[in-house]
């Protein structure tokens, strides 16, 4: 095995153990726990990014070079660096480190797959024409950055429903002061927080996606002449887009919060899976290299 | 009327289309786009294709209702422009005019600090940092025994949310002008050859272009692996006779003249011509002729004339074959399959003679797409708004800070309070920052 690869399958058990750290750490209500999961996870992420910039550098000794973002093995372990990048700088920015245990799933999830799929081809492929391209870099980039944030806003999501369920006060209510700390349940955030948190990483998300749905037609015009081709990975783009332009117009102007935008935040990230996953693997379209 | 406007003026609308959006689109990914009738009946039965017809699913993203939901987002949205511009005009014109003790402490962020200084001393500190933290300011009211001010910044935030709506109305009528006054197609030019004709796709429609675009070259390379690794063609663009553009197109680095863009799409191979051997039956002569391809060429000795028409790779399981015609003048042309690597085939046969061939030269054409697209320019311009737009939107907002410093006996008294278009957790620790301040400064 390959330097590169065998850094990121290590980073992969890396991520095991802080996702299972951060579980830990809800389960039997201990601040440290978290705290070591968070030293975990940047190790991880660490190691993480040096596997990246390994793979980078080998593929130029490779006489190959591209930046590590063009097939399925490279984009996944690219979307779970981001995942964990993006939840700790929101662990950094607000100092609550009990949304760990979702983002920190995925990002092992995604990098177990990426690693020991035997699906999936992990070592250093050369570019096809179509793919040479800084348009695409910015495009892959931009899209999985947003990817990672719907992902962690799916984590608040689900948090917010738990806090909701074991929460006798309820669900949000407009100009309640009292955030009905709950006795019983898990030391997540109040629901006030979480609805907030929710709402500024999915604006995060948004906007990356639009960057990253742009850049991409920008290529497609630049490789085929056409910005837009209903393509079913566009059109799938456009779908995730769309359902958090609902969430975004719904929460801004109907003012709706809590439970709604939670479920809201559910199914935008249900579509970013199926706009990763399912069109690879179930439909077909210009961008099936990608299972190659 | 009234009830018409507002429907098209309710954002549970907007939600509701960009939901329904959403959820049809998934059809056209589920149901192939490009399909022939056959094959959606084969798939989807004929009860399915029915339906499939009936709602246009074989090209959903073009049928009338898709293309209705859109007009209606669009109505739905200019007619929320209009309805909410106005007022975002005045919240933004208008900062209150007058500033007083009740209003201040009614609205939910507010502060008041006492002051050993008098109040001209106070005041001077107070607009010191009121400037240093806000750009506009307007003085209220200025007596000896009280003073307010209004500051306020990032009050163009609040119309940052219309350009984002203003670049989606753009991007919708660049892609209306591209499809109205564009097209989109393909030319295949064999490497030595030159061509002005360009297939539409979809309707298949030929177009004749005002210059001829040559093709000297084409190479495509391939890495070890066998996969490939660059396409290049290089073309000429030729009007009126003279040369009046070169270039090396490859992909994702297309061509562009005359507001046309040729990219690279794909390549094949074509006959460039064949050398071929004729025996006359009853004489037995034979003679060598060169065939270019899809050229006259005269058979000596003869009035006859042939001509090397069309080409198969592989012509019924027998490898490749070349079509061949034969004519006379007053007699009907008549043309058959040679087979290439067959040369004792019996039906090797043109008109009285028999034919082998003895070699055939290839050569490669390149494909090209074409494309004439003059909305794509609004598009690029929709996009870079709609993204500039959308940061400033979710990342700046309008903040405000009214002020009022009364004379106190001995001393004075200030009251603060503030307000914000977004964000008001952020804001409210802005604004204990800038409260400190002053109290530090005042004390
Ligand atoms: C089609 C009809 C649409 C209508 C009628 C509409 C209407 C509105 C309105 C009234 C607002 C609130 C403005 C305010 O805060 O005062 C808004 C916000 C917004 N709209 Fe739209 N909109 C539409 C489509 C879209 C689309 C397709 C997008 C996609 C980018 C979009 C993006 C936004 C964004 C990003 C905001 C700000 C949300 C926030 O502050 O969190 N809008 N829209």
């Amino acid at each position: 095995m390959i330097l590169n690869s065998l850094i990121l399958s290590i980073t992969t058990f890396v991520y095991m153990g802080a996702a299972v750290l951060y579980l830990g750490s809800l389960t039997f209500r201990k601040e440290i726990l978290a705290k070591i999961g968070s030293g975990v996870l940047i190790l991880g992420l660490l190691s993480h990014t040096a596997g990246i910039i390994l793979r980078w550098v080998e593929s130029y000794k490779l006489g190959i070079g591209h930046a590590p973002l063009s097939n399925l093995y490279e984009s996944l372990v690219f979307g779970a660096w981001a995942i964990s990048l993006i939840y700790l700088v929101m662990e950094w920015r607000t100092g609550v480190r009990s949304l760990g245990v979702f983002p920190t799933t995925c990002a092992f999830l995604a990098m177990a797959y990426a690693s020991f799929s035997k699906n999936i081809e992990s070592s250093i492929q050369p570019l096809v024409p179509a793919l040479k391209s800084n348009w695409l870099i910015a495009h892959v980039i931009t899209c999985f950055l947003g990817y990672a944030a719907f992902a962690v806003s799916c984590g608040i999501s689900i948090a917010y429903l738990v806090k909701v369920r074991n929460n006798p006060g309820g669900d949000f209510k407009k100009k309640t002061g009292d955030t009905g700390e709950s006795t019983r349940g898990i030391a997540l955030p109040d629901i006030h927080t979480l609805d907030e948190l929710n709402y500024q990483t999915v604006m995060f998300g948004f906007l990356l996606l639009t960057v990253g749905i742009i850049t991409g037609s920008v290529w497609a015009n630049k490789a085929w002449g056409n910005y837009w081709s209903w393509d079913p990975k566009e059109t799938w783009s456009l779908i995730t887009w769309l359902v958090y332009a609902a969430l975004l117009h719904s929460r801004a102007v109907r003012g709706w919060r809590g439970k709604k935008i939670a479920w809201f935040g559910i199914i935008g990230f249900a579509c970013v899976l199926f706009t990763y996953f399912g069109v690879n693997f179930l439909l077909s379209g210009l961008h099936s290299y990608a299972t190659k | 009327m009234k009830k018409i406007y507002d429907f098209f003026a309710s954002i549970k609308l907007t939600v509701v289309l960009l939901l329904i959006l959403a959820a049809t689109s998934i059809f056209g990914t589920v149901i192939p786009q490009d399909w022939q009738p056959f094959q959606y009946q084969q798939h989807f039965g004929d009860f399915g294709y029915k339906l499939i017809r009936f709602f246009s699913l074989t090209d959903m993203y073009h049928s009338w209702w898709f293309q209705l939901l859109l007009s209606i987002l669009v109505v739905n949205l200019v007619v929320c422009t209009l309805k909410r511009l106005p007022k975002t005009m005045k919240l933004v014109k208008v900062s209150s005019p007058s500033v007083s003790r009740e209003r201040i402490e009614k609205m939910r962020i507010h502060r008041t600090i006492e002051s050993g200084k008098d109040l001209d001393e106070c005041w001077e500190e107070i607009l010191d940092v009121v400037k240093k933290h806000f750009p506009k300011l307007h003085l209220l009211r200025q007596s000896n025994e009280s003073r307010g001010l209004v500051a306020e910044k990032g009050r163009y935030s609040r119309f940052a949310v219309y350009v984002v709506h203003f670049s989606i109305l753009l991007i919708f009528l660049g892609a209306l002008i591209g499809s109205f006054l564009g097209f989109n197609g393909f030319m295949n030019i064999d490497e030595g050859t030159d061509s002005s004709v360009v297939v539409t796709f979809g309707e298949r429609k030929m177009l004749e272009l005002p210059f001829k675009v040559r093709c000297e070259k084409f190479t495509v390379s391939f890495y070890d692996t066998g996969q490939p690794k660059d396409y290049v063609s290089r073309l000429l663009v030729i009007k009126d006779g003279k040369v009046v553009k070169r270039k090396e197109v490859r992909v994702n680095d297309p061509l562009r003249f005359d507001g046309i863009s040729f990219f690279q799409s794909n390549y094949g191979v074509n006959l460039k011509g064949a050398k071929i051997s004729l025996v006359d039956e009853k004489s037995g002569k034979e003679m060598k002729l060169d065939l270019p391809y899809r050229e006259t060429v005269d058979v000596p000795g003869s009035d006859y004339k042939v001509q090397l028409v069309d080409f198969k790779d592989n012509f019924s399981g027998f490898g490749p074959a070349l079509g061949i015609m034969i004519f006379k003048k007053d007699t009907e042309p008549t043309g058959s399959w040679i087979l290439v690597n067959f040369p004792k085939f019996h039906g090797n046969l043109l008109g009285p003679y028999k034919v082998t061939v003895d070699s055939m030269e290839k050569r490669y054409y390149t494909g090209l797409q074409v494309k004439k697209d003059p909305g794509v320019w609004i598009v690029w311009t929709g996009c870079t708004l709609l993204m500039i737009a959308i940061a400033l939107t979710f990342y700046t907002s309008h903040r405000r800070v009214w002020i009022l410093a009364e004379a106190g006996n001995p001393g004075s008294a200030i009251f603060l309070s503030g307000n914000c278009s977004k964000h008001r957790g952020a804001f409210k620790k802005e604004f204990e920052v800038f409260v400190d301040e002053i109290r530090r400064k005042v004390s």
